[in-house]
Formats: C-alpha cells, sequence, structure tokens
C-alpha cells in the first residue's frame, strides 16, 4: 500500500496537441486575441490543451486549479532574451521578461479566464510527466477540487541542445474530486513501480514530455493493466487502470 | 541574528546602478563523481544540503530512502552558464566542456543531484513560479508528507545571480539604486539576491515548530502587477490559516513579502490591515538578503522558524521611517515574539501567491 502515490484520480478530460506542420500555431481560443498575438508556442500549447480537456470536462473555465509541467518550460523566449541580449546587454524586453518564467502561461491563461484558483509550475527533466502526476495526486488526496494537469515540452532549443532533434508536444489531463466523478470517469491510480521503463518509442521520444502521446492513446483506447512513466534507470512511477 | 544587511553593489558589470545581495568567496566543486552537473546554482545546493548532511542521514535511517523526497525551487536553474554557452555558440566559439541542457540549465538538475548524491529514492522535482517558488516548494512538501507519499522531505530553493534576470527587473523600472526600502516611505524599488535555503520537513519532527498551513491563490490580474487591492494575497493567508485551525489574532508575527516596490508593498499592507488589523508585528526581511526570487520564500520561512525558536521578530532593516497610513504595524527593532506563530507571505509573476503558516509548542 505505501508504493499507491494518493488517491485514485477521476480523468473526465483529456487534450492534445502536437505540430504536424511547421508552421501551425495551436487555435489556443481561451486567449484574448491581443495575448495570444505575443503568446510563445509553449504557453499557446497549453491553452490549447487546456480548452480541450475542460471542454470534454464541462468545467467552467475559472472553477479548476492547475499543475503546469515542463521539463525546460520557456526555452524559446529566452533564447530570444538572449539574442536581443548580444548587442545591447542591458536592453530586454519587459514584455518578453515577464512571459519567460517557468509559470508564465499559468499566469497568462489564469488572467485570460479569471480563474484565481490554485497554480503551480514543475520540472523534473525526464521524469516531469511522472512527477506531474505525483504532484496532481497529492494535490487532489489534499485538496479534493477540480484539476487539470498540464504537462508539456516545446521542440529541441537549437544552439543549446546537442542531442536529436524532437519536435514539441502538450497534452492536459481533467480530474474531479471522487465524489463528484460521473459514471464515465476513467479511475487510475498512480503507484511507484519498481524497475519501470518507458513504455514504447515514439517519434517524440526525445522530448522530456514525449511520452504524452502514448499516454493520450492508452487512455483513449481500452485501457488495460498499467502504464509505466518513467525512464529506464530511474525510479519508476506508472498509473493503473481501476 | 545580526542586524546587517548583506547588499552591496555588484561585482558583474552592469549598465545600471543597482545593489545585490551576493553570495561572496569561492563556492567548492562539487565532487568529481557529479561534475557532469557542475554551475553555480548546483555548487550552492550542494553546499546547504551538505550543512544538513546529519539531519539527511539520520532521516534516511529513520525511513527508508525510498520514503525521503526531494522538492526544491528555482526561477534561473543554470541560467548563468547558459549566458555564456549562447554568448560562445552565436560568436562561434567552442561550447565550453562540460555544459549540457539537462544537467547544467534544466530547472530540476539540482533536485536530481540532491537526490542522487544522498541516496534519496522518493519523488525528486522543483517547483518554478518565480518568487514564490520556494514557498510553494514547502507546500507540496507538506502534501507530499500529509498524503503518506512521503515521510521526509528535503524542501527549500536555491537561485543565483545573472545579466538576464538583472536585465530583465531593469527593463521593468523596479530596480533600486539603493539598498532596497520596504514599506519605507521612500522605497523606489527592489534589490535581487542570490543564495537560498533547504529545510527538513519530517513526519513527527523532534524539532520544535512545524509547517501548518498553507493558501495558494492567483490574482488573475497582470503578469508583472500585484492586484492593487491585495485580494488574492489576502485569499492565499486566509486559506493557510483556515487549514491550520488558527485564528488571525493569535498570529503574532508576519514575514512579508515586501519587495520595496511602491505597489506590492501597498498592496500587501491593504490585504494584512483588512485580514490582521494591527496586531501581528510585519517584517520584510528584503533589507537583508535583497529579493532571492526562487529562493526568497524558504528563505523567509528560515527567518519565521528561527523568529520562533529564538522568540523574537527581526529587525525591518530599510523600514524607518515606514508609510504613514499603510494600516499595519511594521517592525522596525528586534521585538521579543509572544506569538506561537508566524506567517510568511510569497507573491510572484502571474499572479502567484502563497502564505505559510508557522507554530511551535503543542499546537504543531
Amino acid at each position: 500500500m505505501r508504493d499507491l502515490i494518493g488517491e485514485p484520480l477521476c480523468l473526465v478530460g483529456v487534450g492534445v496537441w502536437t505540430r504536424t506542420a511547421a508552421s501551425e500555431l495551436p487555435p489556443a481560443e481561451l486567449l484574448g486575441a491581443r495575448t495570444r498575438g505575443r503568446a510563445s508556442l509553449l504557453t499557446l500549447m497549453f491553452c490549447e490543451v487546456i480548452g480541450q480537456a475542460i471542454g470534454s470536462a464541462a468545467f467552467d473555465p475559472s472553477g479548476f486549479a492547475t499543475i503546469f509541467g515542463s521539463a525546460f518550460g520557456e526555452m524559446q523566449r529566452l533564447i530570444e532574451l538572449l539574442e536581443g541580449m548580444q548587442g545591447q546587454p542591458s536592453e530586454v524586453s519587459p514584455l518578453r521578461f515577464q512571459t519567460s518564467v517557468h509559470n508564465a502561461a499559468a499566469g497568462q491563461i489564469s488572467i485570460a479566464t479569471k480563474n484565481k484558483n490554485f497554480s503551480t509550475s514543475v520540472a523534473a527533466g525526464q521524469q516531469t510527466v511522472a512527477m506531474g502526476f505525483v504532484e496532481a495526486a497529492t494535490f487532489m488526496a489534499s485538496a479534493k477540487e477540480r484539476l487539470v494537469l498540464v504537462l508539456g515540452d516545446e521542440a529541441a532549443p537549437p544552439r543549446l541542445h546537442e542531442g536529436p532533434a524532437y519536435e514539441a508536444v502538450a497534452a492536459a489531463f481533467s480530474f474531479c474530486p471522487l465524489a463528484l466523478a460521473p459514471d464515465t470517469a476513467i479511475k487510475l491510480q498512480l503507484r511507484r513501480a519498481h524497475g519501470a521503463s518507458m513504455n514504447s518509442s515514439t517519434p517524440l521520444a526525445h522530448n522530456p514530455c514525449g511520452i504524452l502521446l502514448p499516454l493520450v492513446a492508452w487512455l483513449n483506447g481500452d485501457p488495460k493493466g498499467s502504464f509505466s512513466l518513467s525512464s529506464p534507470g530511474m525510479t519508476g512511477y506508472c498509473i493503473d487502470r481501476l | 541574528m545580526n542586524s546587517k544587511s548583506g547588499l552591496a553593489k555588484p561585482t558583474m558589470p552592469l549598465a545600471f546602478e543597482t545593489q545585490v545581495g551576493e553570495v561572496k568567496g569561492d563556492l567548492p566543486p562539487l565532487p568529481i563523481s557529479f561534475s557532469s552537473y557542475e554551475s553555480r546554482i548546483a555548487r550552492m545546493a550542494f553546499m546547504l544540503a551538505e550543512h544538513m548532511r546529519g539531519s539527511i542521514v539520520k532521516a534516511t535511517q529513520r525511513w527508508g530512502a525510498q520514503r525521503v523526497a526531494v522538492i526544491l525551487a528555482t526561477s534561473t536553474g543554470g541560467l548563468l552558464e547558459t549566458e555564456a554557452v549562447h554568448k560562445s555558440s552565436l560568436e562561434g566559439k567552442t561550447r565550453p566542456n562540460g555544459y549540457g541542457l539537462l544537467r547544467t540549465h534544466s530547472l530540476s538538475a539540482t533536485a536530481e543531484l540532491l537526490s542522487q548524491a544522498w541516496g534519496l529514492e522518493g519523488p525528486s522535482y522543483v517547483i518554478s513560479t518565480a518568487c514564490s517558488s520556494s514557498a510553494k516548494a514547502l507546500a507540496s512538501a507538506q502534501r507530499l508528507i500529509h498524503t503518506g507519499v512521503a515521510d521526509a522531505v528535503v524542501a527549500g530553493g536555491i537561485d543565483t545571480l545573472c545579466l538576464l534576470t538583472l536585465s530583465g527587473f531593469a527593463s521593468l523600472g523596479i530596480l533600486s539604486s539603493s539598498a532596497c526600502r520596504p514599506f519605507a516611505k521612500d522605497r523606489n524599488g527592489i534589490n535581487i539576491g542570490e543564495g537560498g535555503a533547504l529545510l527538513l520537513l519530517e513526519r513527527d519532527a523532534l524539532g520544535v515548530v512545524a509547517l501548518l498551513g498553507s493558501g495558494e491563490t492567483s490574482d488573475a490580474h497582470h503578469m508583472s502587477a500585484p492586484d492593487p487591492h491585495g485580494l488574492g494575497a489576502q485569499s492565499a493567508m486566509q486559506a493557510a490559516l483556515l487549514q491550520a485551525q488558527v485564528a488571525a489574532h493569535d498570529v503574532g508575527y508576519i514575514n512579508a513579502h515586501g519587495t520595496g516596490t511602491p505597489l506590492n508593498d501597498a498592496a500587501e499592507s491593504m490585504a494584512i490591515a483588512r485580514f490582521f488589523g494591527q496586531a501581528p508585528t510585519v517584517v520584510s526581511t528584503k533589507g537583508y538578503t535583497g529579493h532571492m526570487l526562487g529562493a526568497a520564500g524558504a528563505t523567509e520561512a528560515a527567518f519565521c522558524v528561527q523568529a520562533l525558536e529564538q522568540g523574537f521578530t527581526p529587525e525591518g532593516l530599510g523600514s524607518s521611517p515606514p508609510e504613514e497610513g499603510l494600516g499595519i504595524r511594521i517592525g522596525l527593532h528586534k521585538a521579543p515574539l509572544k506569538s506561537r506563530f508566524a506567517l510568511s507571505n510569497s507573491f510572484a509573476f502571474g499572479g502567484s501567491n502563497i502564505s505559510l503558516l508557522f507554530g511551535q509548542g503543542s499546537h504543531a
């Protein structure tokens, strides 16, 4: 029993986005046009998947807690700032600076939706998806409020990343408290799983959040058994469908 | 505790005037087996953990490695090193040896380092919500223990000075050219500080102070300015007290976010005055440290723990004379603390608010 993480999570909505064409941007309709025009790709991705996940869960846009997870966060915005500093080191765009923080998407989306609830942002490298679920499971067990867990990373950052290139991906998961769960909710239990390894190789395998696509596919199918969230050689976490 | 400010002119050349809270002297390099994590922030994290080695070892022996988690916080991660690597790359120079995106730059590298170095196998991650980060790390740690996922958590935050951060705050027009003066009549902005604090949170702990409650809210108002009425701040304070089942009149000391900007201090004062009146002593300790950004919440939690353990409230460095009409009682001098409860506020970009309530004695 000590391997179980929190109480069962009642999944009531899912959103997912990955780039299928180089020029494609997520619609991100929760944001106003002005904010959308200035937002980073990560913020647009997160906004888009939240919109999908709360749409299928029928959540009020201002009535849920949020946990964001990303290994590198607003990396493209950071690189824009660093490039801007090359000529004039003291010349930094205040707008870009304030939207370069790890919780930039959380802030912009809460402002757009007038959502004043709990929000946090986590990072855990290759374990970001697993640790996002840990944070979600402990929050749900403590607070018993509606929650959207939002996870993702942008494409590999040029100049700084030396490994294989990868594309952007994001997904969101809407959870409701057990007492409010409709019959259609998928009940999931997070647990430690010693020696667990990544479920499968995917086109996004090198993205720290690349496991999101196979996870969403597993949830959208007829999930049986368990799904591993961790990388080989790391302390393992997996999800069981109850 | 000495009432001495750590603020001074920066050693880093800048195109603008300011003061910073800078960690002086050389930081010891990481052990060779962890050299792939080398960065200034990693050295600071490792040094802080070394200071509490005995406590970490005892907790691991008491609970087992799988039951000890590491929840850290930062807003910069290894940005200092990334600035140099990016500049080299643009100039066509060779990338410095040892730089890696995951182990040098990434926000979570410090948590990964401490988990590996101390053999801790519980959950390991970083909270990064700008200036509320490490207070939120403590709240996450509290939830891990409360829900039975961990029995002990090494929690806290670390941040380092870098050019982008200093230039970014300068671009917002909120850096003070002199030492910051939280709640003072003539306050004119913040100073950035570096460093950090780690705390060990433990089930059935033997310490005299406990984290009793946390309240986390969002302003939903503006990316870099607080709700001018302090409504989100007030609801965070109320939630922390509600979770701890402690009444407002029982809180004797508030370690305010108190950055020293006119807007922050006015909004926070309004929120405190509405909820607490003039009963608690309100002190911002940023006159000692500067604003340590992602490390501020944990550092200020340590001020609260020390105040409760030693029974005093610190001097509010730089706050004299305070602005009249704020409606709160600013602690200008070191004074006895008779209450068993202390509250710490942290607010951040994106309208992120958190209040932590600490208590001593049987209630804890």
